[in-house]
């Protein structure tokens, strides 16, 4: 049984541009999703319409259901409930999710206090061990630091271990390692692993890497100028059967990851 | 040696009372020889960026632009230097001006420094020397994908034809094909323009293409330098060799590869 199934969404800008074309996937409870695709092609706006947090003046049209329940039809304020606790979202900006005038540590033991009603102490510690687990390692200094005053690569780790912090049962990650260089990138996909291993999470990994997705995900959509161009799964994509314009996508890949050396050969 | 366009001496920066983001750091970027600098997460490469930019100032020791620190409140020098020198933010979003349109964000460099010439046809060239099309002038930075925003950014730098440009994770959120672009179209501003590139990325194969040189940073020092092809080829730091193995790469389809 899919937990989270997205069927037919189609969203439309006020002055009648199609962004989002009939996207149709599932998720089921412990498993691991990716969704690629080209710039522009739609992943991010997937992701905000299944959290309801289009921008002004669109519409969604189409299911989002959570175990059954059609997001799209609840009042926003079910909705607010829904958000974070049951699935959270990692924004591909992690500014866009962190207050700029408030410490991490507040911004993180805000909501693990909320959710898991735990004293302010203990929702400290456990807003470090968070922070331990996205692999920072000052996690005093980070937990007492305003975003600004941290590095691209620590405030997009700050932003996965907010959004683990309500233990939701989806997690929408939009590109949540771009900013990591690999070393530190291979350890948070290993924790992404881990926590979907340990908690029955459904991870929905957006991201235009598909190294990245082939080595998280099993099943994979692949998007192109708001629709889905074909469902898959990793290992048929990397076969190369299936859609052609997914072979492009996993041959233009291939070229690129082969490593460097500029003027010489 | 001639004068390096832009050089850091023994340079520290240090925060509050305990964060030591750079602890001594010499860096030469001299007309032409592209940089890139690579590191960790935290190891302090937007720091350093920032430092050669003059938008901060180290705790201890000195950073020249062509032979001479740069004076942030002589406003003609500083207008010299965003001639010469062009940037982009790691964040594109809180680099890009909300409350305007992309044209006249694009057109922005144009007009602060005076530069000659049609100002909308340049800001369409460079757009579409991204792949986004003129039509995009008329929207906000909001209204556009994370990838696209990114570009707008390199857009913006690139109007001006600066002689340096200094990008701290500029094609990060592209995918390969736009990234193929992006970096195709600054690897012919550099042998056709002679762009000199300061490039900070942690995608090493764009390092490779682009920048003749590679200063690996680690923990607020740099802790291998040299000419790219030996750094990436044959690293002598443990660090490096780490940084390199870690590459992720697709597993092959068929056995050979
Ligand atoms: N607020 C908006 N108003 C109008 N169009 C928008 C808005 N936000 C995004 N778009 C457009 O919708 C399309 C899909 O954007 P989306 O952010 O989903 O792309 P994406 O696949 O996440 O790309 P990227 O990999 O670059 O982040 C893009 O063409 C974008 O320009
Ligand atoms: N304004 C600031 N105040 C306090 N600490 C800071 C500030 N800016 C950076 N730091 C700290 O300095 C260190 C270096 O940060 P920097 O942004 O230079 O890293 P980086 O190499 O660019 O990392 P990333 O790849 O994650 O962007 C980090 O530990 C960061 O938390
Ligand atoms: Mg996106
Ligand atoms: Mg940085």
């Amino acid at each position: 049984m899919s937990l989270l199934e997205v069927d037919g969404l189609t969203v439309r800008t006020s002055d009648g541009r199609t962004l989002l074309d009939g996207v149709t996937w599932d998720v089921a409870a412990g498993a691991r999703l990716g969704i690629i695709g080209e710039s522009g092609s739609g992943k991010s706006m997937t992701a905000l319409a299944v959290l309801g947090l289009l921008p002004a003046g669109m519409r969604a049209t189409g299911h989002v259901r959570l175990d059954g329940t059609d997001l799209l039809a609840l009042p926003p304020r079910r909705m607010d409930a829904v958000r974070g606790a049951q699935v959270a979202m990692v924004f591909q900006e992690p500014l866009t999710a962190l207050d700029p005038l408030m410490t991490v540590g507040r911004q993180i033991s805000g909501p693990v206090r909320l959710h898991q009603r735990l004293s302010r102490t203990a929702a400290r510690e456990e807003a470090a061990r968070l922070l331990r687990l996205v692999q920072i390692d000052d996690t005093e200094r980070v937990l007492g630091s305003y975003p600004w005053q941290l590095s691209g690569g620590q405030r997009q780790r700050v932003s996965l271990a907010m959004a683990l912090a309500c233990r939701p049962r989806v997690l929408l990650a939009d590109e949540p390692t771009t900013a990591l260089d690999v070393t530190v990138q291979a350890e948070v996909l290993e924790l992404l692993d881990d926590v979907v291993e340990r908690t029955g999470l459904a991870l929905v990994l957006v991201t235009h890497d598909l190294p990245v997705v082939a080595r998280v995900a099993q099943d994979l959509v692949v998007m192109r100028d708001g629709a889905v161009v074909e469902r898959t799964t990793v290992p048929r994509a990397l076969a190369g059967d299936g859609a052609a314009y997914t072979r492009e996508l996993v041959d233009a890949a291939r070229a690129v990851t082969a490593l460097p050396t500029p003027e010489a050969r | 040696m001639s004068t390096p366009l832009l050089e850091l001496t023994g340079v520290t920066r240090t925060f509050g009372r305990t964060t030591q983001a750079l602890r001594g750091v010499d860096l030469r970027v001299e007309a032409g020889r592209g940089v890139g600098i690579v590191g960790e997460s935290g190891a302090g490469k937007s720091t350093l960026l920032r430092l050669l930019l003059a938008l901060d100032s180290p705790t201890s020791g000195t950073v020249t632009y062509r032979g001479e620190p740069l004076d942030r409140r002589d406003r003609a020098a500083v207008r010299r230097f965003r001639r010469d020198v062009q940037v982009v933010f790691q964040d594109p979003r809180s680099s890009l001006d909300p409350r305007q349109r992309v044209g006249s964000i694009v057109a922005e460099p144009l007009r602060s420094l005076r530069v000659e010439g049609d100002h909308r046809a340049r800001v369409c060239e460079v757009l579409a020397s991204v792949g986004l099309d003129a039509d995009v002038v008329d929207r906000y930075p909001a209204q556009f994908s994370g990838g696209q925003r990114q570009r707008i950014a390199i857009a913006r730098a690139l109007a001006p034809r600066p002689s340096v440009l200094v990008a701290d994770e500029p094609v990060s959120a592209l995918d390969v094909s736009v990234r193929r672009q992006v970096v195709d179209l600054l690897a012919r501003l550099r042998d056709e323009h002679g762009l000199t590139l300061v490039l900070v990325s942690h995608d090493i194969a764009i390092v490779g293409q682009l920048c003749e040189r590679t200063v690996v940073l680690h923990d607020g020092l740099v802790v291998e330098e040299g000419a790219t092809r030996e750094v990436l080829t044959a690293p002598r730091e443990p660090y490096t060799q780490r940084l390199l193995a870690a590459v992720p790469r697709l597993p092959d389809a068929t056995p050979a590869g």
